[in-house]
């Protein structure tokens, strides 16, 4: 349980430490892989708790997705149109459901554990 | 199955933090923001670019210093020798100086006069200012009441009296002899002069800065007073 928050320590301590930096053109790039990254996460923690996760996915949806995000970015610079915002629009709203899915499934696992003491 | 899924969100949460941390130390890069405009960066621009001319006259006179040691070196080093001391004596002020110029005089401002205000002797730090001004205007030898000016020379207060090298210079009027390099540069100089706030500065303390025509041949008495070179050595050939 402990061990992907150390992960996300352990990794914001190397960036802090190291004083790590892009060139700021490359800003936009790694901006929109963040939320990439975030909803692949969040998209995995959903399926692990319905039941549903699968590895391969997870893993190929991770990069795949911030891939694609920084392909669309990058194709939108050169042709003049904003389409990064596609990619922020979409896993805005990806981002969104899957927290609320979560949300929803862990309330209703309370309840269950909640019941389960009362009757006992 | 559970192992791997928490060793695969491990490595997710890595990355991401690697990567919100290198965006962080991106975006507040600039830790101190650049608030400079056009005009202050346009003014820095301009000081590096005389800065840059500057030097750049400087590194023609010593190649002409060269040239002549090139030139004279076979036949007679020592009359380049006496003539580079001769030039710099006469740079540092330890030599007269006869060159194009032009003479302040200072003298009480008439009002001064009018209502019998006690004379005062010309404040040093507004000495100080002028000749600073002076060498900002391209002056290359000054001489204040017959005093002239050299590296060393110390404006300062003594007793109550101005004076320049401890000693005192005399009360208002007195002449102050600028020397320029090119009559052009003089011209320029008075002009600058008349068109600057130091008349006003002057005006303030009951005294009138006169500024006389351009002339042709200025004469600059040496300075009296010693060199003391404390830290300066002669170089070893063989170091």
């Amino acid at each position: 349980m402990w061990l992907p928050l150390l992960g996300l320590l352990l990794g914001l301590a190397l960036g802090l430490l190291t004083d790590m930096q892009i060139p700021v053109v490359y800003q936009n790039y790694l901006s929109i892989a963040v939320l990439a990254a975030l909803d692949t996460l969040l998209g995995g923690i959903r399926a692990q708790l319905q039941g549903v996760y699968d590895d391969k996915v997870f893993v190929t949806g991770f990069f795949f997705n911030v891939l694609l995000a920084a392909g669309l970015a990058f194709l939108g610079v050169h042709l003049g149109v904003d389409l990064y915002l596609a990619a922020i629009f979409a896993f805005g709203v990806r981002l969104f459901q899957n927290i609320a899915v979560i949300r929803r499934i862990l309330l209703a696992k309370w309840d269950a554990h909640k019941n389960t003491a009362k009757n006992k | 199955m559970k192992k791997n899924y928490y060793t695969r969100i491990t490595i997710i949460l890595f990355i991401i933090g690697l990567m919100m941390t290198v965006l962080y130390n991106t975006v507040s890069d600039p830790k101190e923001r650049d608030t400079r405009d056009v005009w202050a960066i346009r003014e820095e621009l301009a000081e590096e670019k005389k800065r840059h001319s500057d030097l750049l006259e400087e590194i023609r006179t010593l190649n002409e210093v060269m040239k002549r040691y090139e030139e004279i070196t076979q036949s007679t080093p020592e009359v380049v020798l006496k003539q580079t001391i001769e030039e710099l004596e006469t740079k540092v002020g330890l030599r007269r100086y006869e060159g194009p110029g032009l003479t302040l005089t200072i003298m009480p401002s008439n009002e001064a006069k009018a209502t019998g205000k006690p004379l005062k002797p010309i404040p040093p730090g507004l000495l100080i200012q002028l000749t600073n001004q002076l060498y900002e205007y391209k002056a290359i030898a000054i001489e204040i009441d017959n005093k002239r000016l050299t590296q060393n020379s110390a404006i300062r207060d003594v007793n109550g009296k101005t004076s320049i090298n401890s000693e005192a210079i005399t009360m208002p009027p007195f002449d102050i002899k600028v020397a320029t390099t090119t009559i052009e540069d003089a011209s320029k100089l008075q002009s600058q002069l008349l068109g600057s706030s130091i008349v006003d500065y002057f005006y303030l303390d009951d005294l009138l800065l006169k500024v006389e025509e351009v002339q042709a041949n200025i004469q600059l008495s040496p300075s009296e007073q010693p060199f003391q070179i404390k830290y300066l050595q002669e170089v070893n050939e063989r170091d």
